[in-house]
Parts: C-alpha cells; structure tokens; sequence
C-alpha cells in the first residue's frame, strides 16, 4: 500500500493531477484482472496436473491439491477426463 | 513466350538481372503452387465428380453443387458459423482494443510487457491444448466455472452439452486464443500515433472521450478493419476447438462448415460433396477478402480528406 501511496505521489509531482494517477491506477487495475483471467486457465491446467483422479472429480471443486505423491497422480489421473464416455 | 526465353538464355545484362529475379521467387513460387495452388485446383475438380471410397470417379457436373447448396445440414452448419463469427469477431475486437488501450496508458515498461505477455500467452498455445484446458473449465460437474458462478448463486451450466450455450461457450475459447495477437496489433498502432496530436487536442481542451473518438479511433481504422478481417477468417474455418471439443455435438448445434467437411469428406467418404463445400468456404472468404481490400484505399482516403 505504502509504495501505491507513494507512486500516487510521484505522478502526481510529476505534472499529474490526482484525478488522472486515480485514472491511471484504476485502467492499470482493470488491464492487470484481465492479465490474471486471460491466465487462469494456464493456472487451472498445471494445478490439475498436480491432482490425483479422486482429487479432480471432487464434488464440490478441490482447487489445491493436498498429496504430493507423483506416482499417484500418473497412475490415476490418465483414467480421468471429463465428460468422456470411453474412459 | 519471346520474355521467357529471354529470360531462360540472356543475352545482355538486364535478362541475366530478370533471370536472377525469377531464380530467387521460383522456389516460394514452387512452393506456393505445389502447397496451395494445387489441392485448391484439384478441390475444384474434385468438386465436379462424384467419387468412390476406392478412387472411381464419374463426372456428375454441377449435380453436387446442387445437392449440396439445397442441403438443409450444410445451411444448418453455415448458420451454427454465422452465429459462431457473431459472438466473437466483436468481442475479440473490443476487448482488444479495450486492452490495448489500457496497456498504452501503462507507463511502467516492466509491468507492461508482463501483462500483455499473459494475454498473449493463449495465442502460443496449440488451439487442441487450448480446447482441451476449457472443455476441463466448462465441465458441468468438476468444471471450475460453474463451481465459480455457484458463489454468486446462479446454479450449474451444461456449456458445451447444452445446445443454447454451447456457440457461446466455444466463441469464448476462440476470443481468449486471439485476443493476445489483436491486442499487439491495436498496441503497435496506438504507439505509432504521434504524441503532437494528443497534446494538440489537450491544448484545445478535448476531453478523453473526444481523443478517442476524434484522434485514436479514426488512426486505428485500417487496423481495425484488419483485425475484423482475420478475425473473420480465422472463424469462418474454425476446427480445432470444435473437434477437441463438442466434435459438433449436441445434436449438431455446434457443427460448424469446416467440421462438416471433414466428417463428410473423411467419415463418410464423400469427397466430391467435401469438394464442394470447400470450394463454398474459398469463394466466400475470397469475396471477404476482396470487399475488404476495396474498402481499405476508401477509409485511408477519407482520413486522408479528414485530416
């Protein structure tokens, strides 16, 4: 928070007045949300590959997975593929 | 006939410089023809036989043109396209433009690159793995989006088994793939734009809507119509994602032209019918192509008379 502030002041020496850094602020706000759910899928993807079968097909949703075991997750996880009739 | 021959022995210095011309294009040329040339030409022929699965072919003429433009399934799959290219050519332009514009104003070089590399991120990413991500994503039982929309109370989703929601959910995969690449085309012409013209209109005191609407937008124009124009073809052939995913299902609400050649070509084995549609799919974005290119000269040249 205190180096916001203290960007907020910088701008607002800089010629800026407090309405435009507020401005400034809020689009770098909105473009960085969008940053971050462009991503998320990526993020979703590599916290899946972590999870073992049971941990996926959770109900309701697990987003962390709690083992670390890598051998669990390989020899499960191949079975699991949503909405997959074959599987 | 006497150019080439000229060019294939020259005489004088000139011809030895055509000759070196022709050298350098020939093996784009050859690849060109051999790469896209060719099965486009083949296609049209194809187009006019009705094939067998084992090679015969017979020349029916315009006969499958007319079985296949009098099919209501190959309507059915240009309107599932139409609806496909309505969701999202515009919200992949605006958000683009929407971002770009965001990302113009960040003065911070470091945090900028950040975040238009996690919107670019998508557009490296293969389309398969892409449909592949969101298909776990739009899972109505361990799908993270209806376990998100749960905290805001609306209930679960079917998205990519319900035959409403299904276009709207792969138009969606389709804006997060492209957004990224607009996004760098609106930003490499926003930077382009010369800063006199913003500090003009401020001196004047044109507020920020003003600047867009009379400074930013009117420069951006031949982008913009160029990014409409990819984004149109880039859906108009949209494949991958249908496959990886709904494989034009449920019950063909999400069988898109491209699609339905493919099955009608490679699952039914009617490669004369497939001709035809992929001849269907040339011509339209060739006219597409075409509009587009005479309209670009006329917005540059009322900037030009604007200015």
């Amino acid at each position: 928070m205190n180096s916001i502030a203290s960007a907020s002041e910088s701008s607002h020496r800089a010629g800026l007045s407090l309405k435009q850094v507020h401005v400034r602020w809020l689009i770098t706000l909105a473009v960085a949300c969008g940053a971050i759910i462009v991503f998320f899928p990526f993020f979703w993807m590599a916290v899946t590959s972590l999870k073992t079968a049971p941990e996926i097909q959770r109900v309701p949703l697990q987003i962390a997975p709690t083992t670390g075991s890598t051998s669990a997750t390989t020899s499960k996880s191949s079975s699991a593929s949503p909405s997959c009739a074959t599987c | 006939m006497r150019q080439w021959f000229r060019i294939a022995f020259p005489k004088n210095y000139l011809d030895r410089r055509k000759r070196a011309g022709f050298l350098f294009v020939l093996p784009a040329l050859l690849f060109f023809g051999s790469v896209f040339i060719l099965p486009l030409a083949q296609s049209i022929m194809y187009s006019f036989y009705k094939i067998a699965p084992g090679g015969a072919k017979e020349f029916v003429g315009l006969r499958l043109y007319e079985k296949v433009l009098t099919d209501s399934t190959f309507w059915t799959a240009v309107g599932n396209t139409v609806q496909l290219l309505l969701f999202s050519v515009p919200t992949t332009v605006v958000l683009a433009l929407a971002v770009a514009l965001g990302l113009n104003r960040i003065t911070n070089l470091k945090w900028r690159n950040v975040w238009a590399s996690m919107y670019f991120l998508p557009f490296a990413t293969s389309l398969v793995a892409a449909a592949l991500i969101w298909q776990w994503i739009y899972d109505p039982v361990y799908g993270f989006l209806n376990y998100a929309l749960s905290f805001v109370g609306i209930p679960p989703q079917k998205w990519l088994q319900s035959l409403v929601e299904v276009r709207p959910a792969i138009a969606a995969v389709s804006v997060w793939v492209r957004i990224g690449f607009d996004t760098m085309i609106f930003l490499a012409a926003l930077q382009s734009i010369p800063q006199e013209y913003y500090e003009a209109a401020d001196i004047d005191g044109a507020s920020a809507v003003q600047r867009l609407r009379y400074i930013t937008l009117p420069l951006l124009n031949p982008q913009i119509i160029m990014v409409c124009i990819l984004e149109l073809i880039f859906n108009f052939k949209i494949f991958d994602q249908v496959y990886a995913t709904t494989q034009g299902g449920p019950a063909g609400a999400s069988q898109t032209i491209i699609m339905l050649l493919y099955d009608t070509a490679f699952k039914y084995f009617r490669f004369g019918d497939a001709s035809v549609m992929a001849v269907f799919v040339f011509v339209t974005l060739m006219l597409v192509t075409l509009a587009a290119m005479a309209a670009l000269p006329k917005t540059r040249r009322v900037l030009k008379t604007a200015w």
